[in-house]
């Protein structure tokens, strides 16, 4: 960060992009120098949204930090706080004891917010380039979406959803159905923003072959999720790190191996119909039951035994008040959200609170290679590999 | 001595030392075994049982506290069994539990709320077995003071029964037998509570059961910021943490891992309410007339220009923080260059450390106490001075059973329950005791080769059941009381301790008590060391004319001289200044106050008695500067820049400096002064460090005047009932104070406390002096 340029020769300019401007999807600021109309060197410059996330998770039990997962990437908070939790759960050893009913409701949720998330990397991408009709399409289906979690959570945007043990209450009557709506209706659909996009010469001319970056810089950026399926890695936590009830989904990893914005559009849009297929199973497979853990020493009884018992209204002051008491020791969980790699790592010693809690965020990773994508590109190609790399500043600076 | 053996605990090898107890074996080597009612304050009590373990070869589980260790031992501390068994015991303590955590001020921080959740009680199938409406219905004792008692959150582990009896060894509460099989924690004799108010027991109460009614529905335990500081009281240094909410301090507590091992006394605990009475002073006024603190600084610096700098003296209280202590100090040494200076220390420790050879003044650890063989206790009743003193010998006597105890008193006090070889001399004789010893051990061979070691004579005092223990005891604690020095003649006390302290060199430790809590950062700043000015000789200055202004820093006159002394001050003396952080008779009579915040409202130090330099922080705001910020100032106004960095105090313990080994020559004239039928003592309550002290509503509640103490036969012989008032005469004048017979006091003796607002014992003793014939009467018609 703030590199300082030397201008080797009188063409060369040095031009500063953001923090405000419409196309850096939040306040990323960025420094480019250009030779003509060549980007010779640039170098992101991000921390604007700083908020102090993972020290404010020291300061609070591991059940308060929830709210604050929905404000990393607020496009897909449901996938956060999936994420969150199941780290919580794998620091405190009880992600197996999780009610099934609560793992699929979990994965529904996890799905739909992939498909809305991609939704609105979809429209903002295309209406970067030009293309407004995508944008409203998009749009469209995601207020479909944002519908259901209404239903389930009463919120639109900020969940706060799923608990530690499980989640926060059932589905309400009517959301199956809303869901199996949604599911045949929403292939179709992906077929309209296709024809829209796919084959457009604007499109294709403005894509292809644009902020190319191969496999192994790739893997040496540590970049993650469909930014590297689209650079010819096989790779998606949810088949290849299993968790939650993924291994009982049936569902294809796309892969596309042309470095560029169009194949990492490409991966999208297929990512779109994968995770429509899963939620078609989920509908199919989600059982009866429970939707919260029982009786553990780490999640809150139910208010009418803390209204009633002594020992579970005592249990539940301590809960409160103190935190629980995860096992001292310290845990990752990486989870596939749509930007990529979502990873918690926490460090327990042992009290109600964390000792230290890091966010390995997809969109600071996936945000640091551009530099490697642009070299040699021009100017305006900036505005489209953003796009492509669908980073969320909430995320990025945490 | 110790003798290590080898056990093992859940399969591994500990090598412990053989006195301890499974329990603490286990906690020692980071094993962790729950447990309710033991703490290291008290012992094993074996109440709770939680702390069950399995011994290999034992039938039954033991209780790990108080089962101790023995070679070849093999403990488990978990198994299926033993947690059965322990949830049995919490089954048992739910079941009979209110549903009233929501009200409850415990919540929170309750160990029977985390005794629930450590082993995650999901059911109680005894709850089912018992009928909710057969549960008893405890008692709620609202007639207590100060301290509140819920008999239905009690789950009888004994805790504060221990903690009464075996740390603050008052003893008062016990379970007692109630209508049926029941039992109740309730006072011995069942009346209302009546006794030091310490709060230990809420302290050490795992539930709700014993709170604090000045605290009840004030906040919630985890709403409130703990401030660790050092307690301003006295020079204990208690350390305790004020739990603030709002800019408001709303309790005290302390930790385990303190020092004082999470005791703290009445004023300590309760009396926090100071820090907001309504007479704390807040403006700077100069003859009644409020300015602003640039105005206050302009006019103080042109009294002190106009005043010859000869004729400026200073006294401080010895209360205020070692920082404004050094800088009155360097006010005076520097801006003024004079040294006409001394602090209220002079008037008692100050003597003592006078006189006491460099080589037996070092400051020891309260803790040591405790690990004494011999604990002599002289000249006060220290549970009154230094409740922390107190402590640390009953657990050295009653806990540990370490010590033996010697009390060389007038009186019976609370240390001779402790099996005390009691030792009492006429009040103003105290010198027949220390000189007799001084003589016994000469005798015995002590100190032999010593200069000046013939001029040694005793008295007829019988010193012969303190001298074998001193012959068997190899580490002797002798602990000199306020009372004794604060005699007329207490300097001789003090030559007379030092020559014991000097005879006994190698195996004595000398602590000296003072109910002012910076006495020791006063004495260590060197007070009044080389010049002829001391405190003793303020009246004489002010008669002579030479005192043109007078600089009191947190220093009452009225609390250590007679109201007359004080009012001669005051006409002899042009301009007093006084820097206070409360109202009191002495800012009536001041021409300028300028306001000084209490300690709970600045940061610095306070040296205690053990010579450790304790810090205080902030807590709650005000906005008055510190005294030394003030003086800096002023100084700076009269064109002397001070340095602040020499006021940091860098060593954690201090040293004092004394004179080299000498043995002194006793001049054993009584010094009882006057000729009356009584001898009348002014001595000290427990509730009251100071005038101020009072102010707060803890020690209020406590005991909210001075009394009469009498014998029994005394006050029959001139038809003296509990709460009649009485007068008592000497040195031509008098002070009227209510009675309290005292079936420990000795007959003619009759005592009275210092500090009170009601009265001012110091009119009849005249300042310097706590001790005079008087002559007493009825009062006719009550108070005037």
């Amino acid at each position: 960060m703030n590199k300082t340029y030397v201008v080797e020769n009188e063409r060369e300019v040095i031009v500063n992009m953001g923090p405000q401007h419409p196309s850096t999807h939040g306040v990323l600021r960025f420094v480019v120098k250009l030779d003509g109309e060549k980007i010779v060197e640039s170098d992101p410059d991000v921390g604007y949204l700083h908020r102090g996330f993972e020290k404010f998770a020291e300061n609070m039990t591991y059940q308060q930090f929830m709210p604050f997962t929905d404000r990393l990437d607020y496009l897909a908070s449901m996938n956060n706080n999936f994420a969150y939790a199941m780290a919580v759960e794998k620091l405190l050893g009880i992600s197996s004891q999780i009610p099934k009913r609560a793992e699929y409701i979990r994965v529904i949720m996890a799905e739909l917010g992939r498909i809305a998330s991609h939704l609105v990397w979809l429209a903002t991408h295309a209406l970067d380039i030009g293309a407004m009709t995508v944008f409203l399409y998009c749009f469209r289906e995601r207020e479909y979406i944002l519908d259901m979690y209404e239903m389930a959570c009463g919120n639109r945007l900020t969940y706060n959803y799923i608990r530690i043990g499980g989640v926060a209450r059932d589905l309400p009557d009517g959301f199956l159905d809303k869901l199996k709506e949604f599911v045949k209706l929403f292939p179709s659909k992906v077929k309209e923003y296709h024809t829209l996009l796919s084959k457009n010469r604007i499109w294709l001319k403005r894509t292809k072959g644009i902020g190319y970056i191969s496999k192994q810089d790739a893997i040496n950026w540590g970049i993650a999720g469909p930014c590297t399926r689209g650079s010819g890695i096989d790779w998606d936590l949810r088949r290849d790190m299993p968790y939650s009830v993924y291994p009982e989904l049936d569902f294809e990893i796309p892969v596309y191996h042309n470095c560029d914005v169009y194949d990492r559009y490409l991966v999208r849009m297929d990512e779109m119909i994968q995770s429509n297929r899963i939620l078609e199973q989920c509908i199919e497979k989600i059982p009866d039951g429970p939707v919260m853990m029982k009786d553990s020493p780490y999640v809150w009884d139910p208010k009418e035994d803390i209204m009633k018992k002594n020992y579970a209204l005592m249990k539940h002051f301590v809960k409160v008040v103190q935190g629980i008491k995860a096992p001292p020791g310290e845990t990752y969980f990486g989870a596939e959200n749509p930007k990529g790699e979502l990873g918690f790592y926490i460090y327990s010693n042992g009290e109600g609170v964390p000792y230290r809690m890091k966010i390995r965020s997809p969109s600071f990773i996936n945000l640091s290679a551009m530099p490697v994508m642009l070299k040699g590109h021009y100017i305006a190609d900036i505005i489209s590999v953003i796009g492509s790399l669908d980073f969320v500043f909430g995320e990025c600076d945490r | 001595m110790e003798k290590k053996v080898k056990i093992k605990i859940n399969g591994k090898e500990f090598e412990v030392d053989s006195e301890k107890s499974i329990l603490q074996a286990a906690r020692e080597n980071g094993i962790y075994i729950p447990a309710i009612c033991y703490s290291d304050r008290f012992g094993a009590i074996g109440a709770c049982r939680i702390c069950a373990v399995e011994i290999a070869g034992m039938k039954k589980p033991m209780l790990s506290c108080a089962a101790k260790v023995k070679d070849g031992m093999e403990v488990t501390t978990n198994s299926p069994a033993l947690d059965q068994l322990r949830r049995e015991i919490i089954y048992e303590w739910d079941t009979f539990h209110p549903l009233q955590c929501g009200v409850c001020d415990k919540s929170g921080e309750c160990e029977l709320q985390n005794i629930n959740y450590e082993f995650n009680i999901t059911e109680n199938p005894k709850e089912a077995q018992t009928d909710p409406l057969s549960i008893p219905q405890g008692t709620i004792h609202y007639e207590w003071k100060i301290i509140h008692h819920d008999a239905n959150l009690c789950i009888q582990c004994r805790r504060c029964v221990a903690v009464c009896d075996k740390v603050v060894n008052f003893g008062i509460l016990a379970l007692v037998k109630k209508d049926g099989d029941r039992k109740e924690i309730d006072t011995k004799d069942g009346k209302p509570l009546d006794c030091e108010f310490c709060g230990q027991c809420v302290s050490v109460c795992p539930t709700g059961a014993m709170s604090s009614k000045l605290f009840k529905y004030k906040a919630r335990a985890w709403e409130m910021e703990k401030v660790p500081t050092t307690c301003g009281f006295c020079s204990s240094g208690c350390q305790m943490d004020l739990n603030v909410k709002n800019n408001e301090i709303l309790r005290v507590t302390s930790e385990e891992y303190t020092p004082n091992m999470a005791n703290l006394c009445n004023l300590g605990r309760f009396n926090y309410s100071v820090s907001k009475s309504d007479r704390l002073i807040k403006d700077y006024s100069l003859n009644s007339k409020t300015l602003n603190q640039e105005a206050m600084l302009l006019e103080l610096s042109q009294i002190l220009k106009n005043t010859p700098k000869e004729k400026i003296f200073g006294i401080s209280g010895a209360r205020e923080t070692h920082e404004d202590n050094l800088a009155f100090k360097m006010f005076f040494n520097n801006t003024l260059s004079n040294n006409n200076i001394d602090s209220l220390s002079s008037t008692h420790i100050g003597k003592l450390y006078k006189y006491l050879p460099q080589s037996v003044n070092t400051l020891y650890d309260f803790s040591d106490i405790s690990d004494a063989n011999l604990i002599i206790c002289f000249g006060g009743d220290i549970a009154n001075e230094m409740p922390r003193i107190d402590w640390s010998i009953t657990r050295g006597a009653k806990l540990l059973k370490t010590s033996k105890v010697i009390s060389a008193y007038w009186k019976d006090t609370k240390i001779d329950t402790l099996g005390s070889i009691p030792l009492r001399y006429e009040p103003g004789r105290e010198l027949d005791f220390l000189t007799s010893f001084a003589f016994a051990l000469k005798s015995e061979g002590y100190g032999a080769g010593l200069d000046g070691l013939d001029s040694l004579t005793g008295s007829e005092f019988d010193v012969s059941s303190i001298m074998e223990e001193v012959k068997k005891a190899s580490n002797i604690a002798f602990i000199v009381c306020q009372e004794a020095l604060e005699r007329s003649n207490g300097e001789e006390i003090a030559k007379a301790v030092s020559n014991i302290a000097l005879l006994l060199k190698d195996k004595i430790k000398v602590y000296a008590s003072s109910k002012y809590n910076n006495a020791f950062g006063a004495l260590y700043n060197n007070y009044g060391s080389s010049n002829e000015f001391s405190i003793q000789r303020l009246l004489e200055f002010a008669k002579e004319g030479k005192i043109e202004t007078l600089i009191l820093l947190n220093a009452d006159l009225f609390s250590f001289l007679s109201d007359n002394e004080a009012k001669i001050v005051r006409d002899s003396v042009k301009n007093i200044v006084l820097f206070d952080t409360f109202e009191s008779k002495t800012s009536l009579i001041a021409n300028a106050i300028v306001p000084v915040p209490f300690f709970t409202s600045q940061s610095g130090t306070f040296i205690n008695a053990e010579g450790r330099v304790n810090k205080i922080n902030k807590a709650i705001e005000c906005n008055v500067p510190c005294a030394w910020e003030f003086l800096f100032k002023l100084s700076t106004n009269l064109g002397y820049n001070l340095s602040s960095a020499k006021l940091q105090l860098k060593d954690k313990k201090i040293t004092l400096n004394g004179p080299a080994d000498k043995i002194y020559t006793i001049n054993t004239n009584s010094s009882v002064k006057g000729d009356g039928e009584f001898v009348f003592i002014a001595n000290y309550s427990k509730f009251r460090t100071s005038v101020y002290s009072g102010y707060g509503e803890g020690a209020k509640l406590a005991q909210s005047q001075s009394v009469l103490h009498i014998s029994k036969e005394d006050a029959q012989r001139i038809g003296l009932n509990d709460g009649d008032i009485a007068n008592i005469e000497a040195n031509g004048a008098s002070i009227a104070l209510p009675v309290k017979i005292d079936e420990q006091m000795p007959k003619s003796v009759l005592a009275a406390q210092l500090w009170f607002e009601n009265t001012n014992p110091y009119n009849i003793t005249g300042g310097f002096n706590n001790l005079v014939r008087a002559n007493l009467t009825k009062a006719q018609g009550g108070l005037k």
